[in-house]
C-alpha cells in the first residue's frame, strides 16, 4: 500500500514490534507483581511452608467450642501437638495444627482425621503435610490399593487416605519428583471400569475377572471393589445379616416340628421294648423287681406279669445255653432310662414347635423380611483397575459371552496427581497470573489497535489501495499484535491458547478497521492538502495524520522523525 | 492563443459510479494566462481541476502539462508535478496544528528545501498576501479570508507555473471575499503564473480573466473572452451568468478597472443580455478586459 512507502513502513513495523514487546512485558510484569502480592497473602493465610500440617474448618458460630474440643483432642493424641487459630473466611473459622513427628504415621494421621468429625460445627479439613504428593478423585478401592503400593515406594513416609484422596507424606522434598513420577506411571494409561449387573442376577465376580483377563488380556487387571464398606452403615450390615439368617430360621422352624414328632416316636418305641429290658437283668435284679411288684400291691396281674418276664428271660437264656446268672450284653437299664428321660425332655421342648403352625412361622419371617431394606436394588458391582485400552464395550461383550449376563460398564479416571496444598495454591496463583497476563495482553494489544492502528486504518481508507488490502492489513496487524503479545506475556486464559488469541486478534483488527474512522478520525481535508502539495503518502502520515492521531506509541515514535514539531 | 500551451486537457472523461462528472472536456491554458471556469454546481468543474494534478485519475483522455502526459507519469513524477502546480481549495485545507508559517513552508520542506530557505520563501509568499505579521499564528486564530490567503501563500510558495483555484471564495463571508479577490487579481495582473480558476465570482471573471470557459453537465459549452461571453452569450449557462451580471452591477473597483458605465440604473442594465449591442460594451484594453459604455 502506498502509505508504507517513503520509509513509513519501517516506523510502522518498529511500532508493532515495540508494541508487542512492551505489551508483553507490561502484561507479564503486572501479572508477576500481582503474583507476588497474592503469594504474600497466601503465606499470611497458610503460614510458611511446613509450618502447619493440618487445617480444620469449623463454622464460625462454633469457633469457641470447637477450639476447646480440638485442644482436648490434640492433647489426647500427643502433648506436643499445637493449634493456631487462623482467619475466618466466608463464615468458616480455620484452625492450623502442627503435629509432632511421632504422630506422622498413616494410622495416627487417619485416626486423628477420623476423630475430627466430632468437633462442634465441623466443616471439613485439609492436610497441609509437606513435603507431600496427593492423588485425588480416586475410587475407594483404588485409593486403598494405591495406599498400600505407595507406602512401599522409597521416600514415602506415610500414605494418608481421606475421602477420595490419598496424600503421601514424603521423607524429604527430594523425593517429590520421583514419587510423583512413580504415581504417574502407576496411573497413566489406566482407568477404573465399573461393571454393574442387574438386581437378581447371580453373577460370579471371579467369572467376570476371568472373562476380562482371558478375552482382553490386559497387562494390569486389579479388582478394586470395596465389598464391606461400599458406603454401608452399621444398620445396612445388620440388615444384611438378618437377610442371611432368614432361610436358616425357616429351616429351623420346620426341623423343630419334625424333632417333636421324632421324640414321641422314640419314647413309644422304648415302651414297646420294655419287656426286652428284662433280658438284661441279673437274678438279683429280677428278685427285686418281683419284690417291688409284691410291695407295690399292684395285684395278682402285675405279679404274674413280673413273674412271666423273669421266667421268659431265664427260658431264653436256657435256650441260648447261657447260665441263668450271666445276662446278655444289652444296654443297661440305667442307660435306657437316661435315654428315655432325654427323649421325654426333647419331646416336651419340641412340643411347642408342633403347636406353632408352619404357615404362621413363614408369615412371620416374611413380614420380617419385608421390614428389611431392599438388598442392593441396583444389583452387583465390580470395579476393575486396568488399562485404558480395555474399553467398556469390550468388557461388556466379554462378560456377556462368558456369563450370558448383560452388564453395564462405565469407565472413570483413576485419579489426578496433585502437588501439596501449598502447591495447589501455587498452581492456582500461576493460573491467576497467566490469566491476568493474558487478559492484560489482549487489553494492551486492543488499546494499541484502537489508539495507534485505528489512525493508520482510518488513513489507509483515504489512500490508494483496495478495501480487501486494507482488511488484510487490519487482520494481519491485529493477529500479530494480540497473538504475539499474548504468547510472549506467558498469558493463559482458560480455553484460549495462542491460536485462539491470534484468531481473536484477527477479529479485533477487522473490528477496529470497521470503526477506525470513529476511533481515530482523520482530517481528510488536511490529507488532501498534503497530496496537493506533492507530499508522499508516507510524508502525509508522518507530518499530518500521525501527529493529529490519538496518543500512542506511533505518535511517540513518529515524533523525532517529524520535520514539523 | 499561444502556440505551446502550458496546460492542455484533452477529451477527459470521468464517472463516479453511474454519475458522469466529465464527458469529454478539452481546454488549453497558456503560460501566464488566467482562465476562469464557470458553470452550475455539479457540472464537473472541481473534478476537472483534480484531474489536472491527478488528485483524481480520469477514466479517459489525457492531461498534458508542459507537453508531458500526466496520465503516463509514475507516482514519483506525479508528486513532482503536484509540487509545480499550486492548488487552492474552497475550504482552505490548512493543517490546524501547524503555524501559518509552517503551513506555507510544509510543501517546500517536504520537497527537500532546507528549512531556513523554506521559511524565507514562505515569509515572502506570506508577504505577497499581506500576512507576514500573522506568520506565527495558527489557522484557528485567523478569519476565513486570512486563512484563504494563507492557503494562497502556501500554493504560491514553491513558485508554481500553474495555479488551480477551486472556488476560493465560496466558503467566505461576503465581507471577506474582497480581500481574497484582491490578492487573486493582483496575482493575475502579475502574469507570472497561469491560473485556472473555478469560481462564480463575476467580479473576478470580468476583471482578471483572459478567457471564460463555461461548463455544463461535464462538458465545455462555451469558451471565449469575458467581454464576448457576457455580452453575447451563446449558451444557456453563459446567458444566466450574464443576467446575473446585469442584476448585480460591478463594484466601484471594477468600474474603475473597466471604465465608466458601472452603476447604471438596473432598468438599463437589464438590457445587457439582450440582443445586439447592450448597455455594457465589453472590450479589451491592453491585456486586460475593460468595460465602457
Amino acid at each position: 500500500m502506498s502509505l508504507f512507502r517513503a520509509g513509513f513502513w519501517k516506523d510502522y513495523i518498529a511500532v508493532i514490534v515495540v508494541t508487542v514487546v512492551l505489551g508483553a512485558g507490561a502484561s507479564a510484569g503486572a501479572a508477576a507483581a500481582l503474583d507476588v502480592v497474592l503469594g504474600r497473602a497466601v503465606t499470611g493465610l497458610l503460614g510458611e511452608a511446613g509450618e502447619y500440617d493440618l487445617v480444620v474448618h469449623v463454622r464460625e458460630q462454633s469457633r469457641t467450642a470447637a477450639a476447646l474440643e480440638l485442644a482436648r483432642l490434640l492433647a489426647a493424641a500427643h502433648e506436643d501437638a499445637t493449634v493456631h487459630q487462623g482467619v475466618t473466611v466466608a463464615g468458616s473459622a480455620n484452625f492450623f495444627i502442627k503435629l509432632p513427628e511421632e504422630l506422622k504415621t498413616q494410622s495416627s494421621l487417619e485416626q486423628l482425621a477420623a476423630s475430627l468429625g466430632g468437633l462442634p460445627g465441623f466443616n471439613g479439613y485439609a492436610w497441609m503435610l509437606e513435603p507431600s504428593v496427593a492423588v485425588s478423585g480416586l475410587r475407594p478401592g483404588l485409593r486403598d490399593l494405591l495406599a498400600v503400593e505407595a507406602a512401599a515406594v522409597p521416600g514415602v513416609r506415610a500414605a494418608v487416605r481421606h475421602g477420595g484422596s490419598l496424600t503421601l507424606l514424603l521423607e524429604s522434598p527430594e523425593y517429590q519428583r520421583a514419587v510423583t513420577e512413580t504415581l504417574r506411571e502407576r496411573l497413566a494409561g489406566r482407568h477404573v471400569l465399573e461393571v454393574r449387573w442387574p438386581a437378581g442376577a447371580t453373577v460370579d465376580e471371579t467369572q467376570i475377572l476371568h472373562a476380562v483377563a482371558d478375552t482382553l488380556k490386559p497387562r494390569t487387571l486389579r479388582d478394586v471393589t470395596v465389598r464391606s464398606g461400599r458406603g454401608m452403615t452399621p444398620r445396612d450390615d445388620a440388615a444384611d445379616t438378618l437377610r442371611e439368617l432368614l432361610p436358616l430360621w425357616r429351616r429351623l422352624a420346620a426341623a423343630g416340628a419334625r424333632a417333636a414328632d421324632a421324640a414321641d416316636t422314640l419314647v413309644q418305641l422304648l415302651d414297646a421294648l420294655e419287656p426286652a429290658l428284662a433280658l438284661s437283668e441279673t437274678p438279683e435284679e429280677q428278685g427285686e423287681r418281683l419284690s417291688e411288684a409284691v410291695r407295690a400291691g399292684h395285684g395278682a396281674d402285675a405279679l404274674r406279669q413280673a413273674l412271666v418276664r423273669v421266667l421268659a428271660a431265664n427260658l431264653v437264656r436256657a435256650l441260648n445255653g447261657e447260665a441263668p446268672d450271666s445276662p446278655p450284653e444289652l444296654p443297661s437299664r440305667a442307660q435306657l432310662e437316661e435315654l428315655r428321660a432325654t427323649l421325654a425332655a426333647l419331646a416336651e421342648d419340641a412340643a411347642s414347635w408342633r403347636d406353632v403352625a408352619q404357615e404362621d412361622v413363614a408369615a412371620a419371617l416374611e413380614a420380617l423380611e419385608g421390614l428389611l431394606p431392599a438388598p442392593d436394588a441396583d444389583g452387583g458391582v465390580l470395579e476393575l483397575f486396568t488399562e485404558v485400552s480395555v474399553d467398556p464395550d469390550g468388557v461388556a461383550q466379554a462378560v456377556r459371552e462368558w456369563t450370558g449376563y448383560e452388564v453395564a460398564v462405565f469407565a472413570s479416571s483413576p485419579g489426578v496427581i496433585r502437588p501439596s496444598p501449598r502447591g495447589v495454591v501455587a498452581e492456582l496463583l500461576t493460573d491467576v497470573r497467566r490469566t491476568i497476563a493474558g487478559m492484560l495482553a489482549v487489553v494492551i494489544a486492543g488499546a494499541a489497535l484502537a489508539l495507534d492502528q485505528a489512525t493508520v486504518f482510518s488513513a489507509a481508507a483515504l489512500f490508494p489501495g483496495s478495501r480487501r488490502g486494507r482488511a488484510a492489513l487490519a487482520a494481519g496487524v491485529g493477529a500479530v499484535l494480540v497473538g504475539a503479545t499474548y504468547s510472549l506475556s506467558g498469558g493463559g486464559i482458560p480455553f484460549i491458547g495462542a491460536g485462539a488469541a491470534t484468531a481473536l486478534g484477527t477479529v479485533l483488527g477487522l473490528l477496529v478497521m470497521a470503526v477506525a474512522h470513529r476511533l481515530s478520525p482523520v482530517n481528510t481535508e488536511e490529507i488532501l492538502a498534503g497530496q496537493a502539495l506533492g507530499l508522499s503518502d508516507g510524508q502525509i502520515m508522518r507530518e499530518i495524520v500521525v501527529p493529529a492521531g490519538r496518543p500512542g506509541l506511533l505518535v511517540l515514535f513518529n515524533g523525532p522523525r517529524r520535520q514539523f514539531r | 492563443m499561444e502556440a505551446w500551451p502550458l496546460l492542455e486537457v484533452v477529451d477527459v472523461h470521468k464517472k463516479y459510479g453511474e454519475r458522469v462528472a466529465l464527458a469529454g472536456v478539452s481546454l488549453r491554458v497558456a503560460a501566464g494566462e488566467t482562465v476562469v471556469v464557470m458553470g452550475p454546481s455539479g457540472c464537473g468543474k472541481s473534478t476537472l481541476l483534480r484531474c489536472i494534478n491527478r488528485l483524481t485519475t480520469p477514466d479517459r483522455g489525457d492531461v498534458l502539462v508542459d507537453g508531458r502526459s500526466v496520465m503516463a507519469m509514475d507516482d514519483d513524477e506525479v508528486l513532482l508535478l503536484r509540487r509545480q502546480i499550486g492548488f487552492v481549495f474552497q475550504h482552505f485545507h490548512l493543517i490546524r496544528r501547524l503555524s501559518v508559517l509552517d503551513n506555507v513552508a510544509l510543501g517546500l520542506v517536504m520537497a527537500g528545501t532546507a528549512r531556513q530557505v523554506a521559511r524565507r520563501r514562505a515569509m515572502r509568499a506570506l508577504a505577497r498576501v499581506r500576512l507576514q505579521s500573522e506568520a506565527e499564528m495558527y489557522p484557528d486564530q485567523l478569519s476565513g479570508g486570512q486563512r484563504q490567503r494563507v492557503a494562497i501563500a502556501r500554493a504560491l510558495a514553491p513558485g508554481p507555473r500553474l495555479m488551480l483555484w477551486d472556488e476560493p471564495t465560496a466558503a467566505l463571508d461576503p465581507v471577506l471575499v474582497s480581500e481574497v479577490l484582491d490578492v487573486m487579481e493582483e496575482l493575475a495582473r502579475e502574469r507570472s503564473t497561469a491560473m485556472l480558476v473555478v469560481t462564480h465570482e463575476m467580479r473576478f471573471a470580468l476583471s482578471a480573466a483572459d478567457r471564460i470557459v463555461m461548463m455544463d453537465r461535464g462538458r465545455v459549452v462555451e469558451e471565449g473572452p469575458p467581454e464576448r461571453v457576457f455580452s453575447a452569450p451563446r449558451s444557456d449557462v453563459a446567458r444566466r451568468y450574464a443576467q446575473l451580471l446585469v442584476r448585480q452591477p460591478p463594484s466601484p473597483s471594477t468600474q474603475a478597472r473597466f471604465g465608466t458605465g458601472a452603476g447604471k440604473p438596473a432598468s438599463k442594465a437589464k438590457q445587457f443580455p439582450g440582443k445586439g449591442r447592450g448597455l455594457w460594451h465589453v472590450t479589451r484594453r491592453g491585456r486586460r478586459p475593460s468595460v465602457r459604455r
